[in-house]
């Protein structure tokens, strides 16, 4: 008996694996506050437009730049908009399109990444030496450009994000497949036969998903910064702004840091 | 080529390039073969070329800058050289299998014992996954692996080292390959597991007819287990042997050193003997005799050329000049001439 509880050990652990999780996920009080605040978001992305008080996109020219007050509770802007209606509405967009970009770009970067680690040589080179070239530009600049040369628009603003976004996971991937590939297993793997697609995403590609998961979260909050001041900067967008379709959630803070409080998400 | 001939390499020349223009031969004029059914041991130091010379059999060398320059691998009539790299593909894993030194890395630790078994199995037959899973726990139990339903659902961390080396050995063993390539498959594992493995690769060997080709440093293990061995230094095969000629009657002085360093029960020496200095480094080779300057009969053409490896007795090779006929004579007064 006493030998055989080193293996049944780990595989009860595996039975209930969820619960585990989920014992191990609210010991850490970091991750439920994040969670939370994930969660509220979340909330606000689905049903913002429904509990918004006042329409978005609604000017009311006797109340311009308005304080907050009971009615409104952040204020107005420059055409007398309701600033809490436009953060509600605008929510969904900002994360909408930061995940959209940051996940298109992920996957192209990685994927870049990931054949430029394993094969080297020439793909190496030309992939990173465009990552280079990409790199050489600041990021928010860069979206703000693609956003000016292919045109405004919600699909453009996407295409434009993503691409600044591929560099980073392109590098970061790259360098998680080199350290991998030269371990054992991988030669191991090779040993047996396997063919290169197969050791690239089976054996190489799960090890090195940690680092991108990391820099995935990271980038969602650049992707919404950009997003939003490519859309504002060429388009100009306070003042075209018909519907509430091109608001977006940091310009809104930025607003109202500005003029009343300083809170700092964004800014 | 004979019949009972399993693997022939000749002549076998491997370079790694060291900057762009310059490349170093890791090993060179690897001469062996291995005859069906067969355990051969492959021994020498640290650095010597042994894992080079197997990595070069299966051609594993495409990530280093490594390139087989010279010679042929003949394996059952083909030579593996020439094959295209699909067609080598396929023959590794299937023909010929290889274990490693260190089985804790060698196994993938993001995927279950069972997925990584079947999907050795079904790259080269037609099984089904549920028929590859059949197969899968039946290697394992074959490999001596109490409960392998249990032992097949676990993660490779959750194994020792001497359950994780028989995964290998199952995982190797699983097509039933002709010739198995262990590399030092014993060195990280403690001593009554390393018998186990020993044993069970020669209970594989009588059960299947598997050739085995065993590399190692561990001359104890050669005695054990093999019937012929290779001696290396250096980048070279410097004597070929039956393993009790060997160790009666070592021919190369770099054998005699070693087998006279190893550590005698019941004898009460103040130090063992060993062989001064160490292994050159492999950009700086001396000329002529790789072993002449730790050598303690060199003479003055041991740094000036060369020895081939020749035939000293029907079943013993020497890589000596001290066996040649032009100084054999030398040998006898030798002891006069120091």
């Amino acid at each position: 008996m006493q030998t055989s509880t080193f293996i049944d050990q780990p595989i009860k652990k595996a039975e209930n694996r969820t619960k585990y999780y989920l014992r191990k996920f609210f010991q850490r009080k970091t991750a439920v506050i994040a969670a939370v605040i994930i969660l509220i978001f979340l909330f606000f992305a689905i049903f913002g437009p429904q509990i918004a008080p006042f329409d978005p996109s609604l000017p009311d020219y006797d109340n311009l730049y308005g304080a907050p007050d009971a009615v409104h509770w952040f204020g107005t802007d420059e055409f007398g908009r309701d600033v809490l209606s436009r953060l509600l509405v605008g929510t969904r967009n900002s994360l909408g399109v930061s995940l959209a970009s940051v996940l298109i770009g992920a996957a192209i970067g990685t994927f870049l990444g990931v054949l430029a680690g394993y094969y080297g040589g020439i793909i190496d080179s030309v992939v990173m030496r465009g990552s280079d070239i990409l790199f050489a530009m600041p990021d928010i600049l860069l979206a703000i450009a693609i956003v000016a040369i292919i045109g405004p628009g919600i699909i453009n603003v996407v295409i434009a994000v993503a691409v600044f976004t591929i560099p980073s996971f392109a590098r970061i991937m790259r360098s998680a497949t080199l350290s991998v590939k030269s371990s054992l297993y991988v030669e191991a793997a090779r040993s047996i036969g396997c063919k290169n697609s197969r050791i690239l995403w089976v054996h190489i590609f799960p090890s090195t998903i940690q680092s991108m998961i990391v820099n995935f979260t990271m980038r969602i909050g650049t992707a919404i910064l950009a997003a939003a001041s490519s859309v504002s900067s060429v388009t100009g967008q306070k003042s075209t702004n018909r519907i509430g379709e091109q608001c977006f959630l940091p310009d809104e803070i930025i607003w109202i840091s500005l003029r009343i409080w300083s809170i700092s998400p964004g800014c | 080529m004979s019949e009972n001939n399993l693997l022939k390499v000749e002549n076998l020349r491997t370079e790694f390039k060291i900057s762009r223009k310059k490349s170093v031969a890791a090993v060179s004029d690897i001469t062996f073969e291995i005859n069906k059914g067969e355990i051969v041991g492959l021994v020498g130091e640290s650095g010597c070329g042994k894992s080079v010379t197997s990595l070069s059999i299966i051609r594993l060398l495409n990530d280093t800058s490594g390139e087989i320059t010279h010679g042929s691998v003949w394996f059952k009539g083909s030579n593996l050289l020439k094959l295209s790299d699909e067609e080598m593909r396929q023959i590794r894993g299937k023909e010929i299998a290889m274990i490693f030194q260190e089985p804790m890395t060698s196994l993938n630790p993001v995927l279950r014992i069972d997925n990584q078994l079947i999907e050795a199995i079904q790259l080269h037959t037609e099984y089904t996954k549920q028929e590859a899973r059949e197969h899968a726990l039946e290697t394992l139990r074959s490999v001596g692996i109490p409960d392998p339903e249990r032992v097949s659902r676990c993660y490779p961390h959750q194994l020792s080292g001497g359950m994780s080396q028989r995964v290998m050995i199952a995982m190797a063993m699983s097509c039933y390959p002709d010739l198995l390539i262990a590399d030092e498959p014993t060195t990280a594992l403690d001593v009554t597991i390393q018998a186990q493995i020993l044993d069970l690769m020669q209970g594989i060997r009588n059960t299947r007819g598997t050739s085995i080709l065993l590399i190692t440093h561990d001359l104890g293990i050669v005695a054990e287990t093999c019937s012929r061995v290779y001696v290396m230094y250096a980048g070279r095969i410097i004597e070929e042997a039956p393993v009790d000629i060997l160790f009666s009657d070592p021919s190369h002085p770099y054998t005699q050193g070693l087998i006279a360093s190893i550590p005698k029960l019941g004898l009460e020496a103040e130090s063992l003997p060993f062989i001064p200095g160490s292994v050159p480094d492999i950009t700086m080779m001396p000329g002529g005799c790789r072993f002449h300057p730790r050598c303690r009969y060199a003479m003055e053409i041991c740094s000036q050329k060369e020895p081939e490896l020749i035939s000293i007795n029907e079943s013993q090779k020497c890589r000596c000049w001290l066996k040649t006929s032009e100084y054999s004579i030398k040998t006898e007064n030798g002891e006069s001439r120091k």
